[in-house]
């Protein structure tokens, strides 16, 4: 019969505590490891991402609170159908739908159709690739809000889309910053067509330069009056040009507009349609 | 005048021109163009303020004939405008017959050899209901508003630094001018003398030796002539320094008035001695 070796059984008696603790410490330390997997991997876009634990916050899950969605190349693709997708998928009430950093391809306009759609970037590291050359977003409801982030125009030729065309009331654009290529025509920037394109804010909209517009801003209503527009902290390189006559054109029916702190920010005023 | 607007305003464009609007604010930089701000005839309710204007070649604002009103333009700085050609272009510039504007608070500097022609020019015509007030000219050699408008409710005044730089050529006079009717709801004082006006003066002259039981024309010439003969006079006779002998002198009538005096029949009542006496007189003028 084999003996126990008694030193190993002292040993074992007086150290087992301490074995414990190590075995503890070892679990701790990767349960630690992969719930930090659970985070956000702003590195990540497009298909070849294989999922991971970042695909929670793509889940009814979370999106049953506070009705935010976010695009970030999993469930919704970072493109305007993945944009798109996650607006619907509001529900059609007011909610968010988050751009993380990434580079967003839009091929296809963008329709807003519901109340409080809030479509929030990141900053400067999030940027909406305009490559159609139609309107990029159709805003026909009450307010949207469009925030923090880099549009750059793609397109390979001339475009006479706009930015944003608006038909709802009281949005807002805020830290965005629009970027025209060079060599082409960039089309419009923001349209508020009609008498329901009142009560719009736009704040800290930076235009650099050396790019063609038609034009920046245009506010015109032939019936009825487009009311309360207000820009603050509009930057505009004046080596921008616009073939439209200005880059901000009030034409028709324009009723208050504030422009405070807005530098090289040239204005046509106007009544075209003698309204 | 003016320029294209969808220029850049480095190239030579109008930075911001408005044909018609109603309500617009604009606070901010304006810079490097050929023209500021065209405020055209249908634009209504305009208020350019707190911006600053910086090398602008020609006018920094205009207000067209014709405008509409409520143009405020406030607080801004002007920074070497009217640089393409020395002594051409004005810094603000009211057309003919533009009317219900205000001038107020701002401020005028040059570096440049090029200045303006005037700082500000209300032009010939019946501009009506303007104020230009307090507005600083200290970094200029002369003096600038060039007020030549004829309308009514006009006022220029508290713009420094003032009377030296002749702080009103044209038409009106240097110093501080309401040009229009002024209410004063809680008194006046004044602290110091009333200098003789087309509006209002004051003159002091002898009789000369009126004969006992006589009674003489005296002509009192004003010091500065009215523009016609449409004012009120009202005059007094006593005795001044060396003049004890007034006694016994009175007027009688006011015989005639020109724009450039007055005549006073004055009668000497003493029986046997002649008087000699000063006329006081005060005219003020109708308009």
């Amino acid at each position: 019969m084999k003996q126990k070796d008694p030193e190993i059984g002292v040993f074992m008696r007086k150290n087992s505590i301490y074995l414990a603790l190590a075995v503890i410490i070892v679990l701790a330390a990767w349960w630690y490891t992969e719930q930090s997997k659970i985070d956000v991997d702003y590195s990540r876009s497009g298909a070849a991402i294989v999922p991971t634990p970042t695909n929670v916050l793509d889940t009814a899950f979370i999106g049953a609170f506070n009705n935010t969605r976010y695009v970030n190349g999993y469930k919704y693709p970072q493109d305007d159908s993945g944009i798109e997708a996650a607006i619907s998928d509001l529900g059609g009430v007011p909610g968010a739908v988050v751009l993380p950093c990434g580079v967003y391809d839009i091929k296809n306009e963008i329709v807003v159709n519901s109340l409080g759609v809030s479509l929030i970037g990141f900053g400067h590291c999030t940027r909406l690739n305009i490559v159609t050359a139609g309107d990029a977003f159709i805003v026909d409801d009450s307010r949207f809000l469009l925030s923090d982030m880099e549009i750059t125009i793609s397109a390979s030729s001339d475009r006479a889309g706009s930015v944003l065309k608006i038909s709802g009331d009281q949005g807002t654009v805020r830290n965005v910053r629009i970027a025209g290529r060079g060599g082409i025509k960039n089309g419009k920037a923001f349209t508020l067509d009609g008498p329901g394109a009142n009560n719009w804010t736009f704040s800290d909209v930076n235009f650099p330069g050396g790019a063609k517009w038609q034009y920046l801003f245009l506010l015109k209503s032939t019936s009825g009056t487009i009311a309360s527009t207000h820009l603050t902290d509009i930057r505009v390189s004046n080596t921008n040009t616009y073939s439209g006559g200005a880059g901000l054109i009030l034409d028709t029916g324009v009723d208050t507009v504030t422009c405070v702190s807005c530098e090289g920010l040239t204005v046509l005023a106007q009544n075209s349609a003698g309204g | 005048m003016g320029g294209d607007v969808s220029k850049p305003a480095s190239s030579g464009g109008t930075a911001i021109k408005l044909d018609a609007v109603r309500d617009f604010r604009f606070q901010g930089y304006i810079g490097s163009s050929l023209v500021g701000v065209d405020i055209g005839s249908n634009a209504k309710e305009v208020e350019i303020s707190n911006t600053e204007f910086v090398s602008t070649s020609k006018q920094a604002i205009i207000v067209r004939s014709g405008s509409k009103g409520g143009v405020n333009i406030s607080n801004n700085t002007f920074e070497d405008v009217g640089s393409l050609k020395n002594n051409t272009y004005d810094v603000i510039l009211a057309e003919a017959g533009a009317s219900n504007f205000r001038i107020d608070g701002n401020t005028f500097k040059s570096s440049l050899a090029n200045k303006p022609r005037y700082l500000i020019n209300i032009a010939s015509g019946a501009s009506n209901n303007y104020v230009v007030a307090f507005n600083n000219f200290a970094n200029y050699a002369a003096g600038d508003i060039q007020d030549s408008a004829g309308g009514a409710g006009r006022y220029i005044f508290g713009n420094v630094p003032t009377p030296s730089m002749g702080n009103i050529i044209g038409a009106a006079q240097p110093g501080t001018n309401f040009n229009g009717g002024v209410g004063f709801n809680n008194g006046v004082v004044f602290r110091s003398g009333i200098a003789a006006g087309t509006g209002l003066q004051h003159v002091r002259s002898s009789t000369g030796a009126i004969g006992p039981k006589a009674s003489v024309p005296v002509t009192v010439k004003w010091q500065v002539a009215f523009p016609d003969s449409s004012y009120t006079v009202t005059c007094s006779v006593a005795g001044g320094a060396g003049q004890a002998n007034a006694n016994g002198l009175r007027i009688h009538h006011i015989e005639s008035v020109s724009p450039a005096s007055v005549v006073v029949r004055v009668v000497n009542d003493h029986p046997e001695f002649p008087k000699l006496g000063s006329l006081y007189c005060i005219g003020i003028h109708d308009q």
